[in-house]
């Protein structure tokens, strides 16, 4: 049964390295085009979003702490809805893999992989993804755990350095509410990724003031991801638009190096271990929602059915950062619905059931 | 053979096993059959960009081609050609090495001051979007033609090792001089009134200063590897004496010198290294004497503030300087220069010596409009309504430095 669970800590790492995701290399570069350096404020309006759904979590789990979500859709919803909603996560888990998998693949293909197709990255990205997601959840996070030092050793090395190479500042009071607001809803998509504690409800130990351990982990990962951005505003103010890799550009500013070479280069270490556990945390939740949908079918099933749309729509969709923009600000966000609408208003209905009793 | 078949079966079990096998035989096997990458393209160090006939651009490459020898030695080389578009003249040099251009190297861009009487960011546009060169690339402006420039480097490299590179590299360090990047002309090209500082190179026969080389006469001017000398042997000078171009709107306003570029950084700061002069200086100690201060640090404070509706701009510079060098006539070292420090008169002298230097900066800049110093953006960062009024109030928004009181109050301390 244990190796079925992982406990608060593991939890608390995935959810340190999820709150990363698509959030520390286009996103800082696209808010300041739709709203200059006030797409701050759309960091924080939806950072606000995301630690509602946290917080919704925490009190689903403290009322129901041995259900899963989907038991909770089954008895209260029944059958039908919980098949709906299933589905639903199945296609959103699988629009923000592709997401991530855009984003980073055009990140290493500037940087590494130049002339080389998007089939060797998979190459290197899809085995590891599988194997993560095909083991127990506490092989996924005890895999965390044991990188999580590295991980925030290079975070905090990364951030360090980037604050103390600012020299600038940028313009302030240019942009206007309705952009903030614009950019908010453009990009609400790069967050909402609370939204796996939801699938792995049953699967995480969770004992009482142990929402104080998640509260913790998104907070710090929260943090980071703000100082980033700061970091990147500061050090390019008016050119932040021709920056797209935020964490490897404010990286890239730092003019003395001490001899240490390039040492944008740390980012990049930086980036591929968080793409990988935020694609396999992902395609984790991917696989138990397929589950859900079909229950009789084993996990390979869904790995395999999960391989083949995703080459295929890697395929289709993977080409340019253009593609990637359009794809990430005018069809994703319908997708946000699910975590930011759907989940919230059914925890909202659960938990209200539990008081009435 | 019954102990392998074990070890194999249990290989084949493992799945990172297989697909390892099969990167290896999909990825490995024709890698092995590949030319290797430096057998494909020509390495560019620097590239020049000069006006040519009929609206076409001459671009020049600073080349080497990577040959695998025992000994490594890079083998510079100007490649020049023209055409419509600084890409399309680029394709035509990779045609005429017979390789690919890989700009992956590129440090220095120079560009002839031809092109910064207009618009200079036009002909930068394909530089900008090309993902090879880093927005940190070295830009400079010379009044030669960047070729000759080019040319006159690679002898450079291969008389005395000295890069061209290397000749700009400190100039974000010095006083006199500044730092020019892509990043940093377009951070200027996209403030409020557009304006940006470019490093400016001379090349020239007859300057005494600077790194000289013997480089060969005029070029023979057509397209293509220029491998042989028409004439005798001049001798060319390239002096980074700290000049640059102010420009507004990319375009070239003034040549600005050392000295003004001294004024300049003392305003804001961004040095590390530098020399401040007071001449004619009298007190206890020295009569009619030039001394010569090495500034050891600076800190600028600047604070916005309206007072009745006038922008006021307060400027605090803390300047940490050492008395390095003293002339004067029949002069004689009579005390301990160690524990003798700078007299009160000295320090006076170089207080007025810094609101001087500072008043003829901004004047600079109110000539020309152009905002270096961020005055904009300090007033609107601390009184954001104000500064909107303020601003609506000017006919010529871009003249508003004129408008704005400067205080400066400079500290001086000796270390």
């Amino acid at each position: 049964m244990r190796d079925k669970t992982m406990n608060i800590w593991q939890a608390g790492i995935c959810l340190f390295i999820i709150i990363f995701a698509n959030k520390i290399l286009l996103l800082p570069s696209l808010l300041y085009r739709l709203a200059n350096i006030e797409g701050m404020f759309a960091y924080l309006f939806s950072f606000m979003l995301e630690i509602g759904l946290l917080t919704l979590f925490i009190f689903l789990k403290r009322k129901y702490s041995h259900i899963s979500f989907s038991q909770l859709i089954r008895e209260k919803l029944g059958v039908i809805t919980l098949k709906i909603f299933y589905i639903l996560f199945c296609l959103y888990f699988f629009c923000k893999l592709i997401l991530i998998y855009n984003v980073t693949y055009i990140f290493f293909k500037d940087l590494i992989y130049k002339n080389s197709d998007s089939f060797l990255f998979i190459i290197c990205l899809l085995p590891i993804m599988n194997y993560l997601a095909y083991s127990s959840p506490r092989v996924v996070g005890r895999t965390a755990m044991a990188l999580f030092p590295i991980i925030l050793v290079v975070l905090i090395f990364c951030t360090v350095t980037s604050l103390i190479s600012v020299h600038d500042i940028p313009l302030f009071f240019q942009s206007s509410p309705l952009k903030v607001f614009l950019a908010t809803i453009k990009h609400i998509s790069s967050f909402g990724d609370a939204i796996f504690l939801f699938v792995f409800m049953d699967k995480i130990e969770y004992k009482k003031g142990d929402g104080k351990k998640l509260y913790f982990f998104a907070g710090l990962a929260i943090i980071f991801v703000l100082l980033i951005a700061v970091a990147f505003y500061f050090s390019y103010t008016y050119t932040s638009f021709m920056h797209p890799y935020a964490i490897f550009e404010t990286m890239g500013n730092i003019k003395d190096y001490g001899g240490l070479g390039r040492i944008d280069a740390v980012a990049v270490i930086l980036v591929i271990i968080l793409t990988y556990f935020q694609m396999s945390i992902y395609l984790k939740s991917f696989t138990i929602s397929f589950k859900e949908i079909f229950p009789k079918l084993s996990l390979n099933y869904a790995l395999i059915s999960f391989d083949f749309l995703f080459l295929i729509v890697v395929y289709l969709l993977v080409r340019n950062l253009e593609r990637t923009i359009l794809y990430a600000e005018s069809i994703l966000p319908y997708f946000s619905l699910i975590s930011f609408v759907l989940v919230p208003i059914t925890s909202i209905v659960f938990l209200a059931l539990k008081r009435r009793r | 053979m019954k102990k392998l078949k074990k070890y194999l079966s249990y290989a084949f079990r493992v799945p990172m096993f297989l697909v390892f096998l099969f990167i290896i035989v999909f990825y490995g096997l024709p890698a092995l059959g590949k030319d290797a990458e430096v057998d494909e393209f020509a390495i560019v160090t620097a590239i020049g960009l000069d006006k040519g006939a009929n609206d076409e651009v001459d671009v020049s490459l600073l080349t080497f081609v990577p040959v695998a020898q025992q000994n490594f030695a890079e083998k510079y080389k100007v490649i020049k050609a023209s055409g419509s578009s600084v890409l399309e003249a680029i394709d035509y040099a990779g045609l005429y090495l017979g390789r690919e251009i890989g700009l992956n190297h590129v440090k220095t861009v120079v560009i002839n001051e031809e092109y910064f009487t207009e618009n200079a960011s036009v002909e930068m546009d394909y530089l900008t979007r090309n993902k090879s060169l880093a927005l940190s690339t070295s830009v400079i402006c010379t009044d030669a033609k960047a070729s000759d420039f080019l040319e006159t480097v690679q002898k450079m490299d291969t008389e005395s090792s000295i890069k061209v590179d290397d000749i700009i590299d400190f100039n974000n360090k010095f006083i006199y001089s500044t730092e020019s990047t892509f990043e940093t002309f377009y951070k200027g090209l996209y403030s409020k009134t557009k304006s940006s500082l470019v490093s400016f190179i001379s090349l020239s026969e007859d300057i005494d200063e600077g790194v000289t080389v013997s480089a060969s006469g005029e070029a023979s001017g057509g397209s293509g590897d220029t491998a042989t000398n028409n004439g005798e042997e001049t001798q060319k000078t390239i002096l980074n004496d700290g000049k640059s171009i102010l420009c507004k709107d990319a375009s070239k306003v003034a040549l600005l010198d050392n000295t003004d570029m001294q004024k300049l950084n003392l305003a804001t700061g961004s040095f590390k290294s530098g020399t401040i002069v007071i001449d004619d200086f009298s007190d206890d100690v020295f009569h009619n004497a030039r001394l010569t201060f090495d500034i050891q640090n600076i800190d600028v404070r600047r604070k916005g503030q309206f007072i009745n509706g006038h922008p006021v701009v307060n400027m605090s510079i803390k300047l940490y300087v050492k008395l390095l060098e003293a002339k004067e006539e029949d002069l004689e070292i009579k005390e301990n220069i160690d524990i003798k420090n700078i007299s009160k008169e000295a320090i006076d002298a170089l207080e007025s010596k810094v609101k001087l230097s500072i008043s003829d900066a901004i004047n600079i800049l109110r000539e020309n409009k152009c905002d270096i110093l961020k005055v904009y953006t300090l007033l609107n960062n601390s009184h954001p309504a104000e500064t909107k009024k303020f601003m609506s109030k000017l006919e010529d928004e871009q003249d508003f430095l004129n408008y704005v009181i400067f205080k400066v109050s400079p500290q001086i301390y000796s270390v």
